[in-house]
């Protein structure tokens, strides 16, 4: 068999971004890297940028173990927090394509509540 | 002191990736026995109860299927295969988002049906109207969903409820069979079986009796190709994640 298949789990939340590579069950983790391993600055680790140089890391350790084409799992936060992934999720897939992994499906999995707990910040909201 | 660690820790690292090995995942017999994918590991005996997704299109290569997914449970393995028992079915959740919109009335029922061999099977139902509609008469369709499902889970074996559910046949599928009897109420727009979940097996029936650990036979080496091609060559990523984000 030629091509081999993994999973790409992206966790974007407005504060880092962390992804991890692992096999077609999820048991077996390939490769991680997350924002703040890529950059500096505690403010750039959800940055598209930071997004993209660690989609390189995880499309250069995809390489080194065989791993040709990949589906895509993001996630946001979710639960009582935001339920829209971060803005590095794009950047990753993107730099992940173009490093030259073929892409399978990409699906959001979001743990979305039933109804779950009561979201920090009070009756009024943040008062910033 | 700290450098000699370090090299000897990197070293260890590598030689436990070179003790693991790849390992091909089996459908159940109830699918063909079709190569679903691989795991790694180095000791086969880890590899119980790690569970594999895939979509319906992978099996079948029917790409209206494509937002069925089905979980596999690694319950068995030979030198270098892994056999699977199926554990469950879901839809995905941009299928489902996309479904429920305003002005539409999504119907939902959770229903738990013992078949005939014993399964206790959970299945979630989920009918979509083109309109808004009277709660009376949502209560209504439960009830005939509840009928249907229940009818059909006493009368089959679990196999045969699997692809009742799944089936691309129209005739003989579950769905179609709710949606008939739903029709003299209101004529739904859409239903779909949203999940499926094994509660509990029969005693006695172990889980190696889906699988069987025999060598995979050779026509197995087709049924792979049909996995390898349904994939989409590199997708438009891009178009998805600009509506999420």
């Amino acid at each position: 068999m030629t091509e081999k298949w993994g999973i790409c789990h992206i966790y974007a939340s407005y504060n880092n971004i962390l992804v991890t590579l692992t096999d077609l069950t999820g048991a077996e983790t390939l490769g991680k890297c997350t924002g703040g391993m890529v950059v500096k600055a505690a403010k750039d680790e959800a940055s598209p940028f930071a997004a993209m140089k660690a989609g390189e890391s995880i499309a250069e350790k995809a390489a080194e173990k065989g791993i040709t084409n990949i589906h895509i799992r993001v996630r946001a936060p979710g639960g009582n927090g935001p339920n829209s992934p971060g803005p590095g999720a794009q950047g990753v897939i993107r730099s992940l394509s173009r490093a030259g992994l073929r892409i399978g499906r990409i699906e959001d999995v979001t743990p979305v509540p039933h109804d779950g707990t009561k979201p920090k910040g009070g009756k009024r909201g943040r008062r910033v | 002191m700290a450098k000699k660690q370090t090299t000897r820790e990197s070293k260890k690292i590598k030689d436990k990736w070179k003790s693991k090995q790849w390992y091909s995942i089996y459908a159940p017999e109830m699918f063909n026995r079709a190569k679903i994918g691989e795991t790694l590991s180095d000791d086969p005996a880890k590899m119980l109860g790690r569970t594999i997704e895939v979509t319906l299109q992978d099996l079948t290569g029917d790409f209206r299927m494509m937002h069925i997914k089905l979980r596999f449970r690694v319950v068995d393995h030979s030198t270098s295969d892994a056999f699977t028992r199926f554990v469950g079915l879901d839809l995905t959740s941009d299928y489902i988002r996309r479904q429920t919109r305003r002005k539409r009335t999504k119907m939902e029922g959770v229903f738990d049906v013992t078949t005939k061999d014993g399964y206790k099977i959970r299945l979630k139902p989920m009918a979509i109207s083109d309109k808004r509609i009277q709660s009376s008469v949502q209560y209504l369709i439960r009830k005939r969903m509840e009928s249907v499902i229940n009818e059909a889970g006493s009368g089959h074996t679990f196999s045969e409820l699997t692809s009742m559910v799944l089936t691309p046949d129209k005739d003989k599928g579950l769905v179609t069979q709710i949606l008939n009897q739903c029709r003299p109420v209101y004529p739904l727009k859409r239903m779909d079986i949203r999940k499926m979940e094994i509660l509990a097996m029969p005693e006695g029936e172990d889980k190696t009796t889906n699988i069987l650990s025999a060598p995979v036979p050779p026509e197995q080496e087709a049924k792979a190709e049909v996995k390898e091609t349904s994939a989409p060559p590199v997708p438009e990523p891009a178009p998805e994640q600009t509506t999420k984000s």
